[in-house]
Protein backbone atom coordinates (compact mmCIF):
# COMPACT_ATOMS: atom_id res chain seq x y z
CA UNK A 1 0.00 0.00 0.00
CA UNK A 2 3.02 2.29 0.13
CA UNK A 3 2.23 3.71 -3.28
CA UNK A 4 -1.35 4.63 -2.44
CA UNK A 5 -2.38 8.26 -2.80
CA UNK A 6 -5.68 9.61 -1.48
CA UNK A 7 -7.69 12.22 -3.43
CA UNK A 8 -6.50 15.83 -3.31
CA UNK A 9 -3.77 15.15 -0.75
CA UNK A 10 -2.03 18.47 -1.19
CA UNK A 11 -5.22 20.50 -1.05
CA UNK A 12 -6.38 18.69 2.07
CA UNK A 13 -2.95 19.20 3.64
CA UNK A 14 -2.99 22.93 2.96
CA UNK A 15 -6.56 23.40 4.21
CA UNK A 16 -5.93 21.47 7.39
CA UNK A 17 -2.62 23.21 8.08
CA UNK A 18 -4.39 26.56 8.36
CA UNK A 19 -6.60 25.17 11.15
CA UNK A 20 -3.71 23.40 12.90
CA UNK A 21 -1.49 26.49 12.78
CA UNK A 22 -4.32 28.64 14.13
CA UNK A 23 -4.87 26.23 17.02
CA UNK A 24 -1.13 26.17 17.71
CA UNK A 25 -0.98 29.97 17.76
CA UNK A 26 -3.69 30.07 20.40
CA UNK A 27 -2.44 27.31 22.64
CA UNK A 28 -1.11 28.23 26.03
CA UNK A 29 2.04 26.29 26.88
CA UNK A 30 2.11 24.67 30.31
CA UNK A 31 5.34 26.35 31.30
CA UNK A 32 4.83 30.06 31.14
CA UNK A 33 7.25 32.82 31.78
CA UNK A 34 6.71 34.85 34.90
CA UNK A 35 4.68 37.87 34.03
CA UNK A 36 5.11 41.28 35.60
CA UNK A 37 2.33 42.25 38.02
CA UNK A 38 -0.86 43.05 36.12
CA UNK A 39 -1.62 46.32 37.87
CA UNK A 40 1.83 47.72 37.26
CA UNK A 41 1.67 46.69 33.61
CA UNK A 42 -1.72 48.31 33.12
CA UNK A 43 -0.64 51.53 34.82
CA UNK A 44 2.51 51.68 32.71
CA UNK A 45 0.55 51.04 29.53
CA UNK A 46 -1.95 53.76 30.39
CA UNK A 47 0.80 56.31 31.03
CA UNK A 48 2.54 55.30 27.80
CA UNK A 49 -0.68 55.64 25.84
CA UNK A 50 -1.39 59.10 27.27
CA UNK A 51 2.11 60.28 26.45
CA UNK A 52 1.81 58.83 22.97
CA UNK A 53 -1.55 60.48 22.36
CA UNK A 54 -0.34 63.81 23.60
CA UNK A 55 3.02 64.12 21.91
CA UNK A 56 3.66 61.78 19.00
CA UNK A 57 2.19 61.12 15.53
CA UNK A 58 1.69 57.40 16.29
CA UNK A 59 -0.36 58.62 19.20
CA UNK A 60 -3.01 59.76 16.78
CA UNK A 61 -3.28 56.18 15.56
CA UNK A 62 -3.83 55.01 19.13
CA UNK A 63 -6.50 57.66 19.62
CA UNK A 64 -8.17 56.66 16.36
CA UNK A 65 -8.28 53.02 17.38
CA UNK A 66 -9.86 53.97 20.71
CA UNK A 67 -12.47 55.98 18.86
CA UNK A 68 -13.06 53.10 16.50
CA UNK A 69 -13.79 50.85 19.45
CA UNK A 70 -16.70 53.10 20.30
CA UNK A 71 -18.05 53.37 16.78
CA UNK A 72 -17.65 55.03 13.42
CA UNK A 73 -17.23 58.77 13.68
CA UNK A 74 -19.84 61.03 12.09
CA UNK A 75 -22.51 58.32 12.25
CA UNK A 76 -26.01 59.56 11.59
CA UNK A 77 -27.84 60.01 14.88
CA UNK A 78 -30.99 58.36 13.50
CA UNK A 79 -32.06 56.01 10.71
CA UNK A 80 -33.35 58.62 8.24
CA UNK A 81 -33.57 56.09 5.42
CA UNK A 82 -32.23 52.69 4.49
CA UNK A 83 -29.30 52.94 2.04
CA UNK A 84 -30.45 50.95 -0.98
CA UNK A 85 -34.06 50.81 0.20
CA UNK A 86 -36.04 47.71 1.08
CA UNK A 87 -37.38 46.68 4.49
CA UNK A 88 -35.54 45.29 7.50
CA UNK A 89 -36.83 43.26 10.43
CA UNK A 90 -35.08 43.68 13.78
CA UNK A 91 -36.68 42.02 16.78
CA UNK A 92 -40.24 43.27 16.98
CA UNK A 93 -39.58 46.23 14.68
CA UNK A 94 -40.01 46.73 10.97
CA UNK A 95 -37.80 49.40 9.39
CA UNK A 96 -38.96 50.75 6.04
CA UNK A 97 -36.79 52.17 3.27
CA UNK A 98 -37.85 55.75 4.03
CA UNK A 99 -36.69 55.39 7.63
CA UNK A 100 -40.15 54.96 9.11
CA UNK A 101 -40.45 52.21 11.67
CA UNK A 102 -43.36 50.12 12.88
CA UNK A 103 -43.52 48.17 16.10
CA UNK A 104 -44.95 44.75 15.30
CA UNK A 105 -45.05 43.48 18.87
CA UNK A 106 -43.02 42.13 21.69
CA UNK A 107 -41.07 39.53 19.67
CA UNK A 108 -37.54 38.36 20.30
CA UNK A 109 -36.93 37.20 16.72
CA UNK A 110 -38.62 37.76 13.39
CA UNK A 111 -38.01 36.73 9.79
CA UNK A 112 -39.63 37.23 6.40
CA UNK A 113 -41.83 34.88 4.41
CA UNK A 114 -40.31 34.01 0.98
CA UNK A 115 -41.80 37.01 -0.86
CA UNK A 116 -41.83 39.44 2.04
CA UNK A 117 -45.64 39.35 2.33
CA UNK A 118 -45.69 38.00 5.89
CA UNK A 119 -43.54 37.86 8.97
CA UNK A 120 -43.01 34.95 11.32
CA UNK A 121 -42.11 35.87 14.87
CA UNK A 122 -41.01 34.11 18.03
CA UNK A 123 -42.16 34.82 21.54
CA UNK A 124 -40.76 32.75 24.40
CA UNK A 125 -43.76 30.41 24.27
CA UNK A 126 -45.47 31.22 21.00
CA UNK A 127 -44.90 31.12 17.25
CA UNK A 128 -46.76 33.96 15.52
CA UNK A 129 -47.49 34.63 11.83
CA UNK A 130 -48.41 38.21 11.05
CA UNK A 131 -48.72 40.77 8.31
CA UNK A 132 -46.14 43.54 7.99
CA UNK A 133 -48.72 45.98 9.39
CA UNK A 134 -48.71 43.99 12.63
CA UNK A 135 -52.01 42.14 12.14
CA UNK A 136 -51.67 38.66 13.62
CA UNK A 137 -52.80 35.86 11.26
CA UNK A 138 -52.36 32.92 13.59
CA UNK A 139 -50.44 31.78 16.65
CA UNK A 140 -49.15 28.44 17.87
CA UNK A 141 -48.29 27.88 21.54
CA UNK A 142 -45.02 25.97 21.90
CA UNK A 143 -42.30 26.14 24.59
CA UNK A 144 -39.09 28.10 24.08
CA UNK A 145 -39.64 29.06 20.43
CA UNK A 146 -36.55 30.17 18.52
CA UNK A 147 -35.20 30.70 15.00
CA UNK A 148 -38.40 30.67 12.91
CA UNK A 149 -37.65 30.43 9.19
CA UNK A 150 -40.26 30.53 6.42
CA UNK A 151 -39.91 29.02 2.91
CA UNK A 152 -41.93 27.98 -0.12
CA UNK A 153 -43.92 29.25 -3.08
CA UNK A 154 -47.00 31.46 -3.44
CA UNK A 155 -49.22 28.43 -2.86
CA UNK A 156 -47.30 26.17 -0.45
CA UNK A 157 -45.16 27.48 2.40
CA UNK A 158 -43.65 25.95 5.52
CA UNK A 159 -42.05 27.33 8.63
CA UNK A 160 -39.20 25.58 10.45
CA UNK A 161 -38.43 26.56 14.03
CA UNK A 162 -36.87 25.24 17.20
CA UNK A 163 -38.88 24.53 20.32
CA UNK A 164 -37.16 23.25 23.44
CA UNK A 165 -34.20 21.81 21.53
CA UNK A 166 -36.46 20.13 18.92
CA UNK A 167 -36.72 21.05 15.27
CA UNK A 168 -40.33 21.41 14.17
CA UNK A 169 -42.08 22.31 10.91
CA UNK A 170 -45.55 23.81 10.44
CA UNK A 171 -47.42 24.77 7.27
CA UNK A 172 -47.66 28.46 6.42
CA UNK A 173 -51.33 28.50 7.49
CA UNK A 174 -50.44 27.20 10.96
CA UNK A 175 -51.61 23.63 10.39
CA UNK A 176 -49.79 20.29 10.45
CA UNK A 177 -47.19 21.17 13.07
CA UNK A 178 -44.82 18.23 13.64
CA UNK A 179 -41.41 17.41 15.05
CA UNK A 180 -38.42 16.44 12.91
CA UNK A 181 -35.94 15.59 15.67
CA UNK A 182 -33.42 17.06 18.08
CA UNK A 183 -31.43 20.04 16.93
CA UNK A 184 -28.66 22.34 18.10
CA UNK A 185 -29.58 25.99 18.76
CA UNK A 186 -28.76 27.20 15.26
CA UNK A 187 -31.19 28.76 12.80
CA UNK A 188 -32.23 26.12 10.24
CA UNK A 189 -31.95 27.14 6.58
CA UNK A 190 -34.42 26.27 3.85
CA UNK A 191 -32.96 25.78 0.40
CA UNK A 192 -34.46 28.50 -1.84
CA UNK A 193 -37.18 27.23 -4.14
CA UNK A 194 -39.93 24.73 -3.63
CA UNK A 195 -37.91 21.60 -2.80
CA UNK A 196 -38.30 22.17 0.96
CA UNK A 197 -34.79 20.87 1.60
CA UNK A 198 -33.87 21.98 5.10
CA UNK A 199 -30.35 22.30 6.51
CA UNK A 200 -30.06 22.10 10.29
CA UNK A 201 -27.51 21.16 12.94
CA UNK A 202 -28.04 18.22 15.26
CA UNK A 203 -26.95 18.28 18.93
CA UNK A 204 -23.51 16.86 18.06
CA UNK A 205 -22.81 19.70 15.66
CA UNK A 206 -23.42 17.63 12.54
CA UNK A 207 -25.06 19.54 9.71
CA UNK A 208 -27.85 17.59 8.09
CA UNK A 209 -29.75 18.04 4.86
CA UNK A 210 -31.92 14.91 4.78
CA UNK A 211 -30.97 12.65 1.88
CA UNK A 212 -28.14 14.94 0.80
CA UNK A 213 -25.64 15.76 3.52
CA UNK A 214 -24.60 14.70 6.99
CA UNK A 215 -21.25 16.15 8.07
CA UNK A 216 -18.99 14.78 10.76
CA UNK A 217 -19.66 15.90 14.33
CA UNK A 218 -17.92 19.13 15.25
CA UNK A 219 -18.23 22.46 16.99
CA UNK A 220 -21.74 23.90 16.87
CA UNK A 221 -22.28 25.87 13.66
CA UNK A 222 -22.93 29.59 13.96
CA UNK A 223 -24.70 30.00 10.64
CA UNK A 224 -26.20 27.85 7.91
CA UNK A 225 -27.13 29.65 4.70
CA UNK A 226 -27.87 28.77 1.08
CA UNK A 227 -26.91 30.81 -1.94
CA UNK A 228 -29.94 32.45 -3.56
CA UNK A 229 -29.97 29.84 -6.38
CA UNK A 230 -29.86 26.97 -3.86
CA UNK A 231 -26.66 25.55 -5.41
CA UNK A 232 -24.35 26.23 -2.45
CA UNK A 233 -24.67 25.79 1.30
CA UNK A 234 -22.35 27.52 3.73
CA UNK A 235 -21.65 26.04 7.13
CA UNK A 236 -19.99 28.54 9.41
CA UNK A 237 -18.30 27.49 12.63
CA UNK A 238 -16.15 29.70 14.86
CA UNK A 239 -12.97 28.51 13.12
CA UNK A 240 -14.05 27.15 9.76
CA UNK A 241 -16.23 28.15 6.85
CA UNK A 242 -17.20 25.21 4.64
CA UNK A 243 -19.08 25.43 1.36
CA UNK A 244 -20.99 22.44 0.00
CA UNK A 245 -22.68 21.93 -3.33
CA UNK A 246 -26.29 20.81 -3.72
CA UNK A 247 -25.18 17.15 -3.72
CA UNK A 248 -23.53 17.51 -0.34
CA UNK A 249 -19.93 17.56 -1.56
CA UNK A 250 -17.63 19.95 0.22
CA UNK A 251 -16.15 22.42 -2.24
CA UNK A 252 -13.98 24.53 0.02
CA UNK A 253 -12.88 25.13 3.58
CA UNK A 254 -11.67 28.51 4.82
CA UNK A 255 -10.15 28.79 8.27
CA UNK A 256 -9.94 31.78 10.56
CA UNK A 257 -12.00 33.41 13.28
CA UNK A 258 -15.53 34.07 12.16
CA UNK A 259 -18.63 35.73 13.58
CA UNK A 260 -21.01 35.54 10.62
CA UNK A 261 -21.13 34.88 6.87
CA UNK A 262 -23.52 35.08 3.94
CA UNK A 263 -23.61 34.65 0.18
CA UNK A 264 -24.07 37.86 -1.78
CA UNK A 265 -27.53 37.51 -3.39
CA UNK A 266 -27.40 36.31 -7.00
CA UNK A 267 -23.81 35.09 -6.66
CA UNK A 268 -21.72 32.42 -4.96
CA UNK A 269 -19.40 35.05 -3.49
CA UNK A 270 -19.04 34.98 0.26
CA UNK A 271 -19.12 37.90 2.64
CA UNK A 272 -17.68 37.09 6.05
CA UNK A 273 -17.61 38.86 9.35
CA UNK A 274 -14.65 38.27 11.60
CA UNK A 275 -14.88 39.78 15.07
CA UNK A 276 -13.13 42.92 13.85
CA UNK A 277 -13.55 43.08 10.07
CA UNK A 278 -15.93 42.75 7.15
CA UNK A 279 -14.46 40.88 4.18
CA UNK A 280 -15.35 39.40 0.82
CA UNK A 281 -13.68 36.14 -0.20
CA UNK A 282 -12.28 34.89 -3.52
CA UNK A 283 -10.53 37.22 -3.91
CA UNK A 284 -10.19 38.31 -0.31
CA UNK A 285 -11.07 41.96 0.07
CA UNK A 286 -11.24 43.73 3.40
CA UNK A 287 -14.16 46.16 3.32
CA UNK A 288 -14.00 47.48 6.88
CA UNK A 289 -11.81 46.92 9.90
CA UNK A 290 -12.14 48.05 13.50
CA UNK A 291 -10.91 47.32 17.00
CA UNK A 292 -14.50 46.90 18.15
CA UNK A 293 -16.51 43.66 18.06
CA UNK A 294 -18.92 43.21 15.17
CA UNK A 295 -21.89 40.87 15.59
CA UNK A 296 -24.03 40.17 12.53
CA UNK A 297 -23.90 40.55 8.75
CA UNK A 298 -26.96 40.76 6.49
CA UNK A 299 -26.68 41.46 2.72
CA UNK A 300 -29.07 43.88 1.07
CA UNK A 301 -31.48 42.33 -1.47
CA UNK A 302 -29.35 43.55 -4.39
CA UNK A 303 -26.08 42.48 -2.72
CA UNK A 304 -24.56 45.95 -3.04
CA UNK A 305 -24.45 46.61 0.69
CA UNK A 306 -23.91 44.67 3.87
CA UNK A 307 -25.72 45.61 7.05
CA UNK A 308 -23.29 44.98 9.90
CA UNK A 309 -24.45 45.28 13.48
CA UNK A 310 -22.10 46.63 16.11
CA UNK A 311 -23.92 46.40 19.45
CA UNK A 312 -21.18 47.76 21.70
CA UNK A 313 -21.07 50.94 19.60
CA UNK A 314 -24.88 50.92 19.29
CA UNK A 315 -24.47 51.31 15.53
CA UNK A 316 -25.56 49.74 12.26
CA UNK A 317 -23.04 50.01 9.45
CA UNK A 318 -24.01 49.89 5.80
CA UNK A 319 -20.86 48.63 4.10
CA UNK A 320 -20.74 48.85 0.28
CA UNK A 321 -19.54 45.70 -1.51
CA UNK A 322 -18.45 47.62 -4.59
CA UNK A 323 -15.53 50.05 -4.80
CA UNK A 324 -16.24 53.75 -4.97
CA UNK A 325 -19.18 53.80 -2.57
CA UNK A 326 -19.01 55.25 0.91
CA UNK A 327 -19.70 53.38 4.09
CA UNK A 328 -22.49 54.90 6.15
CA UNK A 329 -23.24 54.37 9.82
CA UNK A 330 -26.29 54.97 11.97
CA UNK A 331 -26.11 55.36 15.73
CA UNK A 332 -28.57 55.14 18.62
CA UNK A 333 -30.05 51.89 17.31
CA UNK A 334 -31.11 50.59 20.72
CA UNK A 335 -32.99 53.82 21.48
CA UNK A 336 -34.79 53.76 18.13
CA UNK A 337 -35.68 50.07 18.12
CA UNK A 338 -36.07 49.45 21.84
CA UNK A 339 -32.96 47.26 22.09
CA UNK A 340 -30.17 45.70 20.06
CA UNK A 341 -32.15 42.89 18.48
CA UNK A 342 -30.84 40.46 15.90
CA UNK A 343 -31.67 41.50 12.35
CA UNK A 344 -34.21 39.05 10.97
CA UNK A 345 -33.74 39.84 7.31
CA UNK A 346 -33.57 42.53 4.65
CA UNK A 347 -36.09 42.17 1.85
CA UNK A 348 -36.98 44.30 -1.17
CA UNK B 1 13.61 9.87 14.22
CA UNK B 2 16.19 12.18 15.78
CA UNK B 3 14.74 15.02 13.71
CA UNK B 4 11.29 14.14 14.96
CA UNK B 5 12.31 14.34 18.62
CA UNK B 6 13.90 17.73 17.92
CA UNK B 7 10.75 18.97 16.16
CA UNK B 8 8.55 17.86 19.04
CA UNK B 9 10.83 19.56 21.55
CA UNK B 10 10.93 22.77 19.50
CA UNK B 11 7.18 22.72 18.94
CA UNK B 12 6.64 22.33 22.68
CA UNK B 13 8.80 25.42 23.10
CA UNK B 14 6.54 27.30 20.69
CA UNK B 15 8.22 26.90 17.29
CA UNK B 16 5.60 26.94 14.54
CA UNK B 17 8.32 25.99 12.06
CA UNK B 18 8.99 22.78 13.97
CA UNK B 19 5.29 22.02 14.16
CA UNK B 20 4.99 22.51 10.42
CA UNK B 21 7.85 20.08 9.78
CA UNK B 22 6.17 17.56 12.03
CA UNK B 23 2.87 18.16 10.26
CA UNK B 24 4.30 17.82 6.76
CA UNK B 25 6.11 14.63 7.73
CA UNK B 26 3.00 12.98 9.13
CA UNK B 27 0.00 14.45 7.28
CA UNK B 28 0.12 12.28 4.12
CA UNK B 29 0.12 8.94 5.94
CA UNK B 30 -2.46 10.09 8.48
CA UNK B 31 -4.79 11.32 5.72
CA UNK B 32 -4.28 8.20 3.58
CA UNK B 33 -4.93 5.92 6.54
CA UNK B 34 -8.13 7.78 7.39
CA UNK B 35 -9.22 7.71 3.76
CA UNK B 36 -8.68 3.96 3.39
CA UNK B 37 -10.80 3.33 6.47
CA UNK B 38 -13.66 5.74 5.74
CA UNK B 39 -13.51 5.98 1.91
CA UNK B 40 -14.69 9.58 2.00
CA UNK B 41 -12.25 12.38 1.20
CA UNK B 42 -14.02 15.08 3.23
CA UNK B 43 -14.46 12.72 6.16
CA UNK B 44 -10.79 11.69 6.01
CA UNK B 45 -9.71 15.32 5.91
CA UNK B 46 -11.82 16.09 8.97
CA UNK B 47 -10.48 13.06 10.83
CA UNK B 48 -6.83 13.79 10.05
CA UNK B 49 -7.30 17.46 10.88
CA UNK B 50 -9.01 16.66 14.18
CA UNK B 51 -6.20 14.25 15.03
CA UNK B 52 -3.61 16.98 14.51
CA UNK B 53 -5.70 19.46 16.49
CA UNK B 54 -5.86 16.91 19.32
CA UNK B 55 -2.11 16.51 19.05
CA UNK B 56 -1.60 20.28 19.28
CA UNK B 57 -3.87 20.47 22.33
CA UNK B 58 -1.94 17.67 24.04
CA UNK B 59 1.51 18.72 22.84
CA UNK B 60 2.71 19.96 26.22
CA UNK B 61 1.86 16.64 27.85
CA UNK B 62 3.50 14.55 25.13
CA UNK B 63 6.42 12.38 26.26
CA UNK B 64 9.28 13.43 23.98
CA UNK B 65 10.99 10.06 24.27
CA UNK B 66 8.11 8.33 22.50
CA UNK B 67 7.68 8.39 18.71
CA UNK B 68 5.05 10.82 17.47
CA UNK B 69 3.71 8.68 14.62
CA UNK B 70 2.07 5.86 16.59
CA UNK B 71 0.47 8.36 18.94
CA UNK B 72 -1.06 10.22 16.01
CA UNK B 73 -2.05 7.07 14.11
CA UNK B 74 -3.85 5.71 17.15
CA UNK B 75 -6.06 8.83 17.19
CA UNK B 76 -6.59 8.76 13.42
CA UNK B 77 -7.52 5.10 13.15
CA UNK B 78 -9.81 5.05 16.18
CA UNK B 79 -11.66 8.12 14.94
CA UNK B 80 -11.88 6.67 11.46
CA UNK B 81 -13.39 3.44 12.80
CA UNK B 82 -15.96 5.45 14.81
CA UNK B 83 -16.76 7.55 11.76
CA UNK B 84 -17.22 4.50 9.48
CA UNK B 85 -19.37 2.70 12.06
CA UNK B 86 -21.59 5.76 12.48
CA UNK B 87 -22.00 6.04 8.74
CA UNK B 88 -22.86 2.35 8.43
CA UNK B 89 -25.52 2.79 11.12
CA UNK B 90 -27.04 5.57 9.07
CA UNK B 91 -27.07 3.27 6.04
CA UNK B 92 -25.07 5.60 3.83
CA UNK B 93 -23.25 4.28 0.79
CA UNK B 94 -19.50 4.08 1.30
CA UNK B 95 -18.18 4.87 -2.15
CA UNK B 96 -16.41 8.17 -2.51
CA UNK B 97 -17.14 10.16 -5.66
CA UNK B 98 -13.50 10.03 -6.68
CA UNK B 99 -13.79 6.25 -7.00
CA UNK B 100 -17.24 6.13 -8.42
CA UNK B 101 -16.29 6.08 -12.08
CA UNK B 102 -13.49 4.97 -14.37
CA UNK B 103 -10.73 2.64 -13.29
CA UNK B 104 -10.82 1.55 -9.69
CA UNK B 105 -7.81 2.69 -7.69
CA UNK B 106 -5.41 -0.04 -6.64
CA UNK B 107 -2.74 -0.15 -4.01
CA UNK B 108 -0.20 -2.98 -4.21
CA UNK B 109 -2.76 -5.14 -5.92
CA UNK B 110 -5.44 -4.47 -3.30
CA UNK B 111 -8.36 -2.74 -4.99
CA UNK B 112 -9.51 0.17 -2.87
CA UNK B 113 -13.08 -0.72 -3.73
CA UNK B 114 -12.56 -4.22 -2.33
CA UNK B 115 -11.18 -2.72 0.87
CA UNK B 116 -14.34 -0.64 1.18
CA UNK B 117 -16.40 -3.84 1.30
CA UNK B 118 -14.77 -4.93 4.58
CA UNK B 119 -16.01 -3.97 8.05
CA UNK B 120 -14.19 -0.89 9.36
CA UNK B 121 -12.38 -2.86 12.08
CA UNK B 122 -10.80 -5.16 9.45
CA UNK B 123 -9.98 -2.21 7.20
CA UNK B 124 -8.23 -0.52 10.11
CA UNK B 125 -5.90 -3.40 10.90
CA UNK B 126 -5.08 -3.93 7.20
CA UNK B 127 -4.28 -0.23 6.83
CA UNK B 128 -2.15 -0.24 9.98
CA UNK B 129 -0.30 -3.35 8.79
CA UNK B 130 0.13 -2.67 5.09
CA UNK B 131 0.06 1.15 4.77
CA UNK B 132 1.58 2.23 8.06
CA UNK B 133 3.65 -0.97 8.41
CA UNK B 134 3.09 -1.73 12.07
CA UNK B 135 3.63 -5.25 13.34
CA UNK B 136 0.60 -7.14 14.70
CA UNK B 137 1.96 -6.61 18.22
CA UNK B 138 2.22 -2.86 17.68
CA UNK B 139 -1.29 -2.78 16.21
CA UNK B 140 -2.61 -4.63 19.25
CA UNK B 141 -1.09 -1.99 21.52
CA UNK B 142 -2.33 0.90 19.34
CA UNK B 143 -5.92 -0.33 19.30
CA UNK B 144 -5.97 -1.84 22.80
CA UNK B 145 -6.79 -5.27 21.38
CA UNK B 146 -5.50 -8.76 22.14
CA UNK B 147 -2.89 -9.79 19.63
CA UNK B 148 -4.98 -12.79 18.63
CA UNK B 149 -7.84 -10.49 17.68
CA UNK B 150 -5.54 -8.43 15.49
CA UNK B 151 -4.24 -11.57 13.77
CA UNK B 152 -7.72 -12.94 13.16
CA UNK B 153 -8.97 -9.61 11.77
CA UNK B 154 -5.97 -9.44 9.48
CA UNK B 155 -6.48 -13.01 8.28
CA UNK B 156 -10.20 -12.63 7.73
CA UNK B 157 -9.76 -9.28 6.06
CA UNK B 158 -7.07 -10.48 3.67
CA UNK B 159 -9.08 -13.61 2.85
CA UNK B 160 -12.10 -11.46 2.03
CA UNK B 161 -9.94 -9.19 -0.11
CA UNK B 162 -8.56 -12.21 -1.99
CA UNK B 163 -12.09 -13.36 -2.73
CA UNK B 164 -12.98 -9.87 -3.97
CA UNK B 165 -9.92 -9.76 -6.22
CA UNK B 166 -10.70 -13.19 -7.71
CA UNK B 167 -14.22 -12.13 -8.71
Amino acid sequence: MRGFRAPDELGAQQRAWAAVAAAFAEREPVRRRRRPPVRATLALAAVAALVAVAFTPPGHAVLTSVRRAIGVERAQPALYRLPGGGRILAGGWLVNGDGSTRRLGDYRETSWSPFGRFVVAAKPNELVALQPDGTVRWTLARPDVRFPRWAGSHTDTRIAYLSGGRLRVVAGDGTGDHELGRAAPVAPAWRPGTSFALAYADPRGRVVVPGVLRTAAGPRPLRLAWSSDGARLLVLRARTLDVYDARGRRLSRTTGRFADAAFLPGTHRLAVLTPHAVELLAPRTVLFRTTGTLRQLVPSPDGRRLLVTWPEADQWLFVPTEPGRRLSAVGNIAEQLGGAFPVGGWTS
Amino acid sequence: MRDEHAWVRAAQAGSVDALERLYRAHWPRAYRAAYLVVHDAAGAEDIAQEAFLAAVRALDRFDRRRPFGPWLHRIVVNRAIDWARARALRGEVEVDESLAGGDAAETDGIPVRALAALPPEQRAVIVLRHLLEYTPGEIARLLDLPRGTVNSRLRRGLDALAREVER
